[in-house]
Parts: structure tokens; sequence; C-alpha cells
């Protein structure tokens, strides 16, 4: 694994002021990313630290709270099987990860893009566009840039752009400034989780029919 | 309710603290509340820009530090911290619900609680852990020699050099083994509100 969110992108999701996709993107990449998990402990214990160094004077008048919270009991756990949920696409099986295994019911039928490379949007009930993109192997995906900011999480398998390879864990974020045209290698497909603030617009090949449907035909 | 306790100084004495909280000691829970109000108030104030909402957050986060004080962790994470996580989620989930959609993305979504941490095995001391009743129920998901060597060590007690010897396999085979069992069962529980 060689590319992951950004510093900024850790801290304001350790501060509580990333969008909630977003959140759950930078979540799915730490289930699998040790190094940035220890940054994400590093920061919460700073801005802990900060909470706990905030100069303040207690107010007697929160006596009256404290002897509220005083009367409640504690509260019991459960613990039970955690359901991992998985994805059947192009006769496949995947594992999803933790974080989106409660969400299978959020997921659309796979729409297919001539067998090659398959789509399934996940409704989260926020303004951005999440999707779930399977690319069997030895596909070139059409040149294309995008509106927005489009983020992009390997769950399984690779590919590769001009820019690099990219495997399992790894973390894009991509503006609409970057053109690029996906491939995956002979033998090797890829799952990815997409986030698109924008749909794509393409710039090349037959696929720029896509942009005449307007919004999203293509994940 | 008076408290004449000092304040803690480090994070081993406010662990200590929590320690007292469990055991549901009013005094020691007045230390940490008396503490932390005025500082979760500022906190809370900064992200959802109300006194009265951020008032509330306090009263929310500091009755789940009384009630789920069991869950806290001392050897997994200071008590800032811990209350830390609590604060920002309480209020992450505040200001998106003020904002008046219909929400299917909460908090524990995006920050979700791991009560099994898989790093910190040799750490990990489920005696001292209520939910080990109900872990252990859960065994069964586990391959055999896994299983055998997660009840030797956290059900039976016996020591992990114990277990090698009794079972004729390296130490380093016993600690792999826990570590999978380990990464295995947090991957497969989860631990919810009743």
């Amino acid at each position: 694994m060689k590319y992951h969110p950004e510093a900024a992108l850790l801290e304001s999701y350790v501060r509580g002021q990333i969008s909630a996709v977003d959140g759950v993107t930078v979540t799915t990449h730490l289930e699998t990313c040790s190094s940035c998990r220890s940054i994400v402990d590093k920061l919460e214990a700073k801005e802990a630290q900060l909470l706990e160094n905030t100069d303040s004077e207690y107010d007697i008048a929160f006596d009256a709270m404290m002897d509220d919270i005083l009367e409640l009991p504690p509260i019991e756990m459960k613990v039970s099987e955690k359901k991992i949920g998985s994805i059947q696409v192009n006769g496949k099986t995947f594992e999803l990860p933790k974080s989106l295994s409660r969400f299978t019911e959020n997921m659309s039928e796979w729409r297919s893009y001539g067998g090659k490379v398959f789509s399934s949007t996940i409704d989260l009930g926020e303004a951005e566009r999440v999707n779930l993109l399977y690319i069997s192997e030895g596909v070139q995906v059409p040149q294309h840039t995008h509106k927005g900011k489009e983020s992009t999480l390997v769950l399984h398998g690779s590919f590769s752009d001009e820019d690099g390879e990219y495997h399992k864990g790894d973390f894009l974020v991509a503006d609409g400034s970057i053109k690029h045209s996906p491939r995956t290698a002979k033998g090797q497909d890829c799952l990815c989780l997409t986030v698109l603030s924008e749909p794509m617009v393409f710039t090349q090949g037959v696929a720029r029919v896509f942009n005449m449907f307007g919004h999203g035909m293509y994940p | 309710m008076q408290s004449n306790n000092p304040v803690p100084q480090s994070r081993q004495e406010w662990a200590e603290c929590m320690e007292l909280v469990k055991e549901r000691d009013k005094e020691a829970f007045a230390t940490i509340f008396r503490f932390y109000t005025p500082k979760l108030k500022q906190f809370a104030f900064k992200h959802v820009g109300n006194e009265q909402v951020a008032i509330e957050m306090v009263q929310e986060t500091l009755s789940t530090v009384w009630q789920k004080a069991h869950l806290f962790d001392g050897n997994k994470s200071a008590l800032s911290t811990w209350i830390y996580t609590i604060a920002r989620n309480l209020c992450f989930d505040m200001l998106r619900k003020q904002k008046g959609k219909s929400v299917s993305l909460y908090s524990e979504d995006i920050w979700p609680e791991d009560y099994l941490p898989a790093d910190r095995v040799e750490s990990y001391s489920p005696e001292q852990d209520m939910l080990k009743e109900q872990v252990v129920k859960f065994l069964q998901l586990l391959p055999e020699n896994q299983r055998v060597v997660m009840q030797a060590v956290y059900v039976q007690d016996i020591s992990q050099q114990e277990v090698a010897e009794l079972l004729d396999i390296p130490l380093g085979t016993v600690k792999s083994r826990l570590r999978l069992a380990v990464e295995k069962l947090r991957n497969q529980i989860r631990v919810e509100d009743v």
C-alpha cells in the first residue's frame, strides 16, 4: 500500500469536521492501514490533550446535572456476531469491508458496461455519489476527467493509470484537472469504492456518449 | 456533593480514577465531572455554536462516561482521548441532526469502536472485561487450533509459555494463533447497546 489519505483529511477525520461520506472512506482505509491508524491515534491523543488543557473553571451550577447523571444505571452491552457483507459481481463473490457491511441493502443492482466494467450505487443519503466499481481483468477504461472531486479506494485486486499502480487499501483523490484512464492487467481484476462529488465527463472515445445522458450514467 | 479528592495528574492516575468509577464510586465520578464539564462545554460550543445545545452535549458525554464506564480500557487509551472521542462523535451526530436531513450515516459508522484490540494481545486482559463471558460464547467461530489456545490462555488462565509446553508448539506459534484469533473475533463480533 503506497497511497494514503492526505494529512489534512486525517486531521479533519480526527476533529469530526469531515463529511460523512469521506469519513466512511477514511475509516475503510483505516481497516487495512495500520500506519494511518497510528497517525489517527496520535492525532486523537493530541486533540484530547488540547481538550484536557483548556483553561476553565468549574461552575457550581453544573452540580444539578451531575446529580441527574449519577441516578442513571449502567448501560449493559451485548456481544453479537458481526455480519460481514458480501457482494456478487461478474460471477465472483467479494467480502465487503466492515465499514460497508451494514449497507448491502442500500446497494443498487449492478449495471454492466459492455460486460467489462460494472457499477453499483450505494445510497447513503448524502450529496456525493458513492459507487462500488468493478473492473474485470485486462480492461482499459476510456480516458475521462471529473467535475469536482473523485476519491477511489481499492478494495480488492489492483489497477493502474498514467500515474501509477494501485493495490488493495490504496486511497486516491483526483480533482477536475486530472485526466486519467484506469486499466487492469491481464488476470487481475479490481473492485473499488469511488466517491464522486459530481459525475464524470469523458474526454475521449466512444464513452463520450455517456456524457449525453447527463447525470452519472457512468459511475 | 463535596469532593476533596485531588485532581489526578497523570494518565495513570486518571485511569485509576476510572477504575473507581467502574465500581460506581460517585466521588471519583465527581472528580472527572468537575474537571471536564467546563472544558467540554467550550469544546461543544465551538462545534455546535449554541449554548443550550453545548450543555446538552456535555450532559450526554458525561452520562456516557458514567453509564459505559466498563467499556473504558486504560491500556488502550488515555481517559482524555476516550472522553474526546465520545464528545466528538456526539457533536458530529448532533450537527447533522440539526441540519434537519434524514441521516443514515452515524458517527459509529465513521469512528467504529473495537473492543478487542488485535495489536495489543499481549496486554489484553479479558478477565477484567465485563464482556468476557459473552466473548467466550463466540470462540466456536474460531478454527480448532486457535480456539484451543484462546481457551487455555483466556478462559483457563494458563500462561502462554505453559500453553506452548502443553501443546508442544513454539511460544511464537501460541502468540501468532492468539493474534489471529483476536483479529478474527474482532472482525466477527460487535458490541452494542442492549
